[in-house]
């Protein structure tokens, strides 16, 4: 068809559905006074369109309109009373509602959307991290060491100790008959997660008496 | 201006400051349009009324959020369309979503007149995509970038689309023709 024809056959078709631009147009109208085949498409298309059309649709019934104006009447006097002539929403008609205004092409909904997504991911992600490395914390430091254990939790090593604020927090502790240096981490040093765990710290269970 | 020589866009904004009588304008003049639009889709009467009806219900509450970046008739269709495909969604859950769809209007439904039912029965063997754009073209009458705009598809591939389903169409009409014909071509080569 492309070798043989200008044009391609659905913009023959675009020219009879009166969806091309004038000049295009024209040229396509002076094809087909030549063309016999782009005519036959043509008619073939009228056709199509012709029987389409015995496929009728009887019409609504009155109780579509009887409710419509319910509908109508009701909004109208929810509006007089608030005595707006903005219409009052429900929380789920507002999101149905703001989706619909991004589908409709808002660049700056979905840019907002999308930074949104990205700073819970930056936030929630590391402070998960941090909050199962202090619950292994605490629970390795029963019946051992905590500075030894405390290594062997993945994360709370590097947040606890690796910092030179940190290690300048930590203080050395001995109890009793224990000689073992206990290192226990001030609570500033400790992720901000900690303060779910308040009398955890400073007070492991070996200081106890 | 009165609302009957308003354009719908003017109607649309003029039912936004609180005139009544622009919604009203506009349900006259899409009532029936919407009405078949569903009509066309699905099984249903009732239910064809029932979507309808919800239609215009979200455009008469999210009126303040119209836009006029597209014609209203876009807009209108697109909030049909999405109607009709959460309809469709909650059908397709309880069926095994294969073939044309459980709720597309039945080429033998009873009490339906004789005609238009080969034009039915082809229509619904097209493709779904190519049928949507095709019922939008011939029966909602929807210009190109109307129907992209409610299907949000760019309009040379709703082009091409319409041009597929016209061919297909066309072909399954040919290989079967009104029941009036056949049995008139059946006389003819009995004779």
């Amino acid at each position: 068809m492309r070798s043989t024809h200008p044009f391609e056959q659905d913009e023959v078709m675009a020219y009879l559905d009166g969806e091309i631009s004038a000049d295009r147009a024209s040229e396509i109208a002076q094809h087909m006074q030549q063309c016999a085949e782009c005519r036959e498409l043509a008619a073939s298309f009228r056709n199509l369109s012709h029987e389409l059309a015995v496929w009728e649709i009887e019409p609504s019934s009155a109780r579509l309109s009887e409710q419509m104006h319910e509908q109508a009447a009701t909004l109208a006097d929810g509006r007089a009373k608030t005595g707006s002539t903005v219409l009052q929403l429900t929380p789920v008609q507002r999101l149905y509602g703001a989706i619909s205004s991004w589908k409709q092409g808002r660049p700056a909904w979905a840019l907002g959307g999308a930074l949104v997504a990205i700073l819970a991911l930056a936030v929630g992600i590391p402070s998960l991290y941090r909050n199962a490395a202090f619950s292994s914390y605490v629970a390795s430091r029963d019946g051992a060491p905590f500075a030894a254990k405390s290594r062997s939790a993945p994360g709370l090593t590097g947040n606890v100790e690796a910092g030179p604020l940190a290690r300048s927090n930590s203080r050395s502790i001995r109890s009793g008959s224990h000689s073992s240096k206990y290192r226990v981490p001030s609570k500033t040093s400790l992720p901000h997660s900690a303060t779910l765990f308040p009398s955890n710290l400073g007070t492991p269970r070996r200081l106890r008496r | 201006m009165g609302t009957s020589m308003a354009t719908d866009e003017q109607l649309i904004l003029e039912f936004q400051k609180g005139s009544r009588e622009a919604f009203s304008e506009l349900f006259l003049r899409y009532r029936e349009l919407i009405y078949a639009f569903f009509r066309r889709r699905v099984k249903d009467p009732a239910r064809a009324e029932e979507l309808s009806q919800e239609t215009f219900v979200v455009i008469l509450r999210a009126a303040q959020r119209y836009e006029p970046r597209a014609t209203f008739r876009t807009y209108l269709f697109g909030v049909a369309y999405k109607i009709l495909a959460n309809h469709r969604r909650k059908l397709d859950q309880n069926s095994d979503g294969a073939g044309l769809g459980p709720d597309f209007p039945s080429p033998s439904a009873p009490g339906e007149a004789e005609n238009g039912l080969w034009v039915r029965e082809a229509i619904a063997k097209l493709p779904r995509n190519d049928r949507e754009v095709l019922l939008l073209r011939e029966y909602e009458d929807l210009s190109y970038e109307e129907i992209a705009g409610v299907l949000r598809v760019p309009v040379n591939t709703m082009r091409s689309r319409l041009f597929r389903a016209r061919l297909a169409l066309k072909e399954l009409l040919v290989s079967a023709p009104p029941k009036s014909v056949r049995q008139e071509n059946a006389l003819n080569s009995s004779i």
